[in-house]
């Protein structure tokens, strides 16, 4: 069993892995997952709502993707975490990544980061989705700016991606 | 949260037995919990319970069994729960509000924190499901009815649901302003036993009514048993929206539910009579 | 003008901010760190109506970490607006940063900053607040009697009528008047239509950081659409000298008019003036439902008369708008209802318009995308239906014959501008009939008409169709001003200084390949620098549908400059005559076969000879409007079980001129439409006995998900406006003004019912039937 004390400057430490890279971080109670990540630096994660509702603080945590905003830091001990950063940069973008740019996707670009979390979450586990399965999948990822059109074309571009470089793979 | 003092995660139920105490906090997948305590002082220890053997969905000879860990996701997409009932666990469990929320929410918390627009309780219903509970000690295993009504402090582990109602009849819809939405004007979750055209059995259940789902038992005891090509259809479906209209008549849409469940309830039993 | 020659322009290219927000690259207003920077938080009030007797910080003070409370008692009072308009703005100078008395649930009553935001939202919860509490009124028509007045400080401007809560008003304003009224019509028809609150909801909540710089100069960092206008009113309300004030917007995630307003930039300046640190202000997603900016609801009247034959002979149009609590944008608003609508119609006999705009102690209306246009087309585009059913014509039929054509112009042009008269103009450019003739096709519209008719007299599940159609406008004519400044570098590349504001738009990529195209280089040779008071120059902001035609006009006139100057330079190198010259390529090609690149003449301008540096700014502001228009086509299903109503496909066809980025301008159209869907089935504050808004977040205020789109396709249709760059005119509002007329009428087509009051939510729906 885990257990964490709270030390004298009022704090929980916590242990867990942000893209990759390991971290131990103080943490306050009443701290959420989302103020930590973005506190860390990685500011790809946002504030739309702060009641789990819009999904912009999306991001994935033990290969399951969640909103941060509704969790308390504490919960992230133990766990590995994922954000918009770790997918991929500029320099080299994630397929995912590259397929809403291209599909024209991007407006604002504020419910971006979360929606192409959710998108590696149903990628990972749906090769090929139809319109109707993405538009279930997205449905906590809200946005303004574009009506969803065309970012349901990103996805399905990001799942042809996907499949390429998969069977690129194999041969 | 500011006089919290322990924040402990066990990995097996009896180290949970160890730990657990009457009124300590249990947090799940959060999405309910700790929006709900943030500015809670009293709490100084917190369980966070998401470690325990409890994320499966599980089938033996009787029954359909469901760790109170598994999420909305995992009833939606598992194979037993789309097999059985006629895939009624998996079609109802993706109603709930959005696929985020649905990859968290776990079910023993939609059971342990009521709210009008759970869905859970109302499978658990529909299904005449028991609820097994472990407050450290001992196992309870009791109706959703008794757990609400005596409020038993303790762990949900599992729900149990009857196979024998695999091939039933089922309908679940969810009434919404929109296709994607976490409140509703009303949720209808029905089930039917049918044998050459005779009803053997019957659960109406109502959500977005009260805090808890809601059935008459009554009007379903009147309809047991008779042959559904007798039955007045047309009186029962209105028998159900004067008993909806009852539950709160001064509500905002008291008339609008009245209308709606006296057509679904009709269309529902007039399918029924055409099978 | 050929379309087809363009390289840069009307070409699918990446929005150049893309990648980057793909990435979750830093680029937003709170994506900063500051060291010791301080957290403000307003507290707001809990009543509609009522007077500070007495504010008691002290207890709030003793909080550990709190810096600084301000109170009406610390500020000076200024009535101004907080309207982003041009100066003088069109709105009455009704507000003060924090004043003794409140008006509306949400309203401000007093300021903190703190270390912490724990610390800070803990002091609001110790302030001690005596209040006098003073009768409410909620209902525009119950305000106009004046027993409660609003407004009854003696220092406010430019309101109308303030004793009887009138924040604006267009009296009787008779723009054609042939006959007595009605004389002519062989019907009349005359309907109410109302429009509920209805909030933005850009994702990202307001946000403002405010600091002071190693001179002690005040740099505002905000979520804004209008750095200029924020600039200039901090200025005012605070006493400050413009030269002291420096507004960066960074990327913005969403305005849709919410942001066309002064919201925290004044407040937490203040604080940060007063402890010369930097502030940080951001709204919480209930703030932003309640305490931001709305759309203006609104009860119109319309009355139309109509002959057998088809003509349209009267229309009187009156509209009153619920301003809220203030009266930002209640002029401008209610006069787009008339102006960016009914020049659409010709009206052989008498045409009118009248309307007001009246306080309440409610939520604060503003600037919204449509601006009007969607309050005034709902009555409009119904009614035409309406009209032609009674007179036994084809809808489709009855509205060509009854929209303006390419050439002629309308009565109402010279009459309505935006807060004032307007400005006479013709079209000169349309694409409506392309528009109608290319929806119905697309929607099927003919043959799936009678499909439905026979299938609705089986089905509980009833089908129809429904068509709209729209205009708007682009930019204020006569007012609107951007600009733009290009400098060119030794490789070749240029640099693009522009006012102009994207707040997602994808104004920084489409006024990029406007100079691209001028400059004859590619996309990637524009390096794009906007919205910074200090940096670039004069642009209004991004509303009015401004951006591409005006501030895209001014872009194209500093590239033509710079342009001319790279001739002129390379003239003198290759010792030819400029006429022989252009450019192409990122090089200047002679006629006679000479060629030269930018890179070498970029480098002997700076280094080698006569060295200058090769740079030009240009002005624009539109002489006229040119507006767009768009045909839209819904096919719904009415479960007469539920009510509940599916949009089944949805195809707006637009005419936006040149589209200079085909996809960001389907993109905009596509957000828009699905915005005004929103209106159309779920949206609507719930507002309690008390003023208190009941559904102030995204659980109960329903905007649209994926799961609730099914086919919705925005097609463009090309025309060439000659008064817009490379023949552009504006595509960001016009879609949101369709889906609410267009439905209503598929919703009458499918079962009969005319519904006049939005949302059209499944408990009216039902309603509605029963009653039939």
């Amino acid at each position: 069993m885990k257990k964490i004390t709270r030390n004298a400057q009022g704090f929980f430490n916590i242990s867990f892995i942000l893209n990759s890279k390991d971290f131990s971080v103080d943490v306050s109670p009443k701290e959420t997952l989302l103020d930590l990540i973005r506190m860390l630096g990685y500011k790809g994660t946002k504030r739309g709502c702060d009641s789990g509702d819009c999904g912009s603080c999306a991001i994935i945590m033990n290969s399951v993707t969640v909103v941060s905003c509704v969790l308390p830091a504490l919960y992230a001990d133990g766990k590995e975490i994922i954000t918009i950063e770790g997918l991929g940069d500029v320099s080299n973008p994630h397929p995912i990544q590259s397929a809403f740019v291209e599909a024209g996707a991007v407006q604002c670009g504020f419910c971006i980061p979360g929606m192409i979390m959710t998108t590696k979450f149903l990628l990972d586990r749906i090769e090929n989705p139809d319109e109707k399965t993405i538009k279930h999948y997205l449905d906590g990822n809200l946005c303004r700016c574009t009506g969803y059109i065309k970012q349901v074309n990103a996805v399905k571009l990001a799942s042809s991606k996907l499949k390429n470089i998969k069977n690129r793979k194999w041969r | 949260m500011n006089n919290l003092k322990e924040v402990l995660r066990p990995k097996t139920l009896s180290e949970f037995s160890k730990i657990y105490k009457k009124n300590s906090y249990l947090m799940a997948g959060s999405t309910y919990s700790f929006k709900s305590i943030e500015n809670n002082n009293e709490i100084k220890e917190l369980i966070i319970i998401d470690s325990l053997p409890l994320k499966y969905i599980k089938k033996d000879k009787n029954s359909v069994r469901l760790g109170s860990l598994s999420t909305f996701y995992d009833l939606e997409n598992n194979e037993i729960t789309k097999k059985h009932f006629f895939g009624f666990i998996s079609h109802a469990a993706s109603f709930c509000s959005s696929q985020l929320i649905r990859n968290m929410a776990t079910f023993g918390g939609n059971i342990a924190h009521p709210n009008a627009f759970n869905i859970l309780p109302l499978i658990v219903e529909t299904l005449n499901g028991k609820i097994k509970i472990y407050d450290g000690k001992k196992y309870y295993t009791i109706s959703l009815g008794a757990y609400y009504s005596k409020k038993i402090p303790g762990l949900i582990t599992e729900i149990i649901l009857p196979l024998k109602y695999d091939k039933n009849v089922f309908y679940f819809e969810k009434i919404a302003r929109t296709n994607s939405s976490w409140e509703s004007y009303i949720t209808f979750s029905f089930r039917t036993g049918l044998l050459k055209n005779k009803i053997t059995d019957l659960r109406m259940v109502f959500g977005a009514l009260t805090h808890i789902p809601l059935y008459n038992a009554q009007i379903e005891k009147e309809v047991i048993g008779k042959s559904v090509k007798e039955l007045d259809i047309d009186y029962v479906a209105k028998r159900y929206s004067d008993f909806v209209y009852s539950v709160n008549p001064s509500h905002k849409y008291s008339d609008y539910r009245k209308e709606v469940v006296y057509n679904t309830v009709k269309e529902f039993l007039n399918k029924l009579s055409k099978r | 003008m050929e379309n087809n020659n363009f390289k840069v322009v009307n070409k699918r290219l990446e929005k150049i901010d893309s990648l980057a927000l793909a990435c979750g690259k830093p680029m937003f207003c709170d994506d900063i760190d500051i060291t010791a920077m301080l957290y403000g938080k307003i507290m707001f009030s809990p009543h509609p109506h009522a007077l500070i007797k007495n504010i008691d910080v002290s207890r709030a003070l003793e909080v550990k970490g709190v810096e600084a409370i301000v109170t009406y008692k610390d500020i000076p009072r200024i009535p101004h607006t907080t309207a982003g308009q041009g100066y003088p703005e069109p709105s009455p100078y009704d507000t003060y940063i924090l004043d003794k008395k409140v008006r509306y649930v949400g309203d401000r009553v007093c300021a903190v900053c703190a270390k912490t935001l724990e610390a800070a939202n803990e002091a609001i919860s110790k302030i001690k607040v005596e209040w006098e509490i003073l009768p409410a009124v909620f209902d525009p028509f119950e305000s106009l009697k004046g027993k409660v007045v609003i407004h009854d400080e003696p220092d406010s401007k430019n309101i109308p009528d303030a004793r009887h809560n009138i924040a604006a008003e267009v009296k009787e304003l008779v723009m054609q008047k042939k006959t007595e009224w009605f004389e002519e019509a062989d019907y009349v028809i005359e309907n109410e239509y109302t429009i509920p609150y209805l909030q933005h909801c850009a994702i990202e909540p307001h946000t403002t950081i405010t600091y002071l710089d190693e001179y002690g100069r005040l740099v505002i960092r905000t979520s804004t659409q209008v750095p200029w206008h924020v600039r200039r009113i901090v200025a005012q309300t605070l006493n400050i000298p413009i030269k002291k004030i420096r507004v960066i917007k960074p990327r913005i995630g969403g305005g849709f008019g919410s942001k066309q307003e002064i919201m925290l930039e004044d407040i937490c300046a203040f604080l940060t003036l007063k402890t010369s640190r930097a502030v940080k202000m951001e709204y919480t997603r209930k703030d932003v439902f309640v305490s931001s900016r709305t759309r203006h609801p609104a009860i119109i009247k319309l009355k139309t008369g109509v002959k057998k034959d088809g003509t349209i002979t009267d229309i009187d149009l009156d509209v009153t708008l619920n301003a809220g609590a203030y009266g930002p944008h209640a002029l401008t608003v209610l006069m787009c209802s008339g102006s960016h609508t009914l020049p659409m119609y010709k009206v052989k006999n008498n045409l009118k318009f009248s309307g007001r705009s009246v306080y309440t102690n409610l939520p604060v209306a503003g600037a919204y995308r449509g601006y009007g246009a969607t309050q005034g087309f709902f009555p409009l585009e119904s009614q035409m239906d309406i009209m032609a059913e009674k007179i036994g014509m084809d809808p489709v039929e009855f509205r060509k014959r009854n929209y303006i054509k390419l050439g002629e112009t309308s009565p109402v042009f010279k009459a309505m501008g935006e807060g004032r008269e307007g400005v006479e103009q013709s079209i000169k450019s349309i694409g409506l009939i392309e528009a109608i003739d290319r929806g119905l096709n697309e929607i099927k519209w003919y043959e799936k008409k009678e499909k439905y008719q026979k299938l609705n007299q089986k089905s509980s599940i009833k089908y129809g169709l429904g068509m709209a159609c729209m205009m708007q406008g682009s930019g204020i004519a006569e007012i609107d001003m951007g600009s733009a400044t290009i400098k060119m570098n030794e490789d070749g590349s240029f640099n693009l200084l522009i006012g102009a504001t994207d707040l997602g738009t994808g104004s920084d990529t489409i006024l990029a390949q406007i100079a691209a195209e001028a400059l004859g280089v590619e996309l990637s040779d524009i390096i794009v620098y906007s919205s910074d008071t200090d940096l670039t120059p004069f642009d209004v902001g991004a509303y009015a549908s401004s951006t591409t035609f005006v501030s895209g006009g001014a872009v194209k006139k500093a590239a033509d400059l710079v342009r001319d100057i790279i001739i002129e330079d390379a003239s003198k190198i290759l010792k030819e005559p400029k006429e022989n010259l252009r450019v192409e390529n990122k090089s200047v090609i002679s006629k006679s076969g000479k060629k030269i690149s930018f890179k070498e003449i970029a480098n002997t301008a700076f280094y080698y000879h006569d060295q200058h540096q090769i740079i030009a700014s240009a002005s624009h502001y539109g002489k006229t409007s040119p507006p767009p228009f768009a045909a839209h086509f819904a096919e719904i299903s009415v479960d007469t079980r539920t009510g509940i109503i599916n949009v089944l496909n949805y195809i707006a066809c637009v005419d936006c001129g040149t589209a200079i980025n085909p996809t960001l301008a389907e993109g905009q159209n596509d957000g828009a439409v699905v915005n005004g869907i929103g209106h159309t089935l779920s949206e609507g504050f719930e507002i309690s006995s008390n003023g208190t808004v009941l559904n102030a977040n995204f659980r109960r205020y329903k905007i649209l998900t994926s799961k609730d789109i099914t086919n919705i396709k925005s097609i463009l249709i090309s025309t060439y406006e000659p008064d817009g760059p490379y023949g552009a005119k504006s595509v960001s509002e016009i879609g949101i003004n369709g889906p609410l007329p267009a439905i209503s009428n598929a919703i009458y087509n499918a079962i009969k019912v005319r519904l006049t009051e939005a949302p059209f939510t499944p408990d009216k729906v039902l309603k509605a039937l029963k009653k039939k």
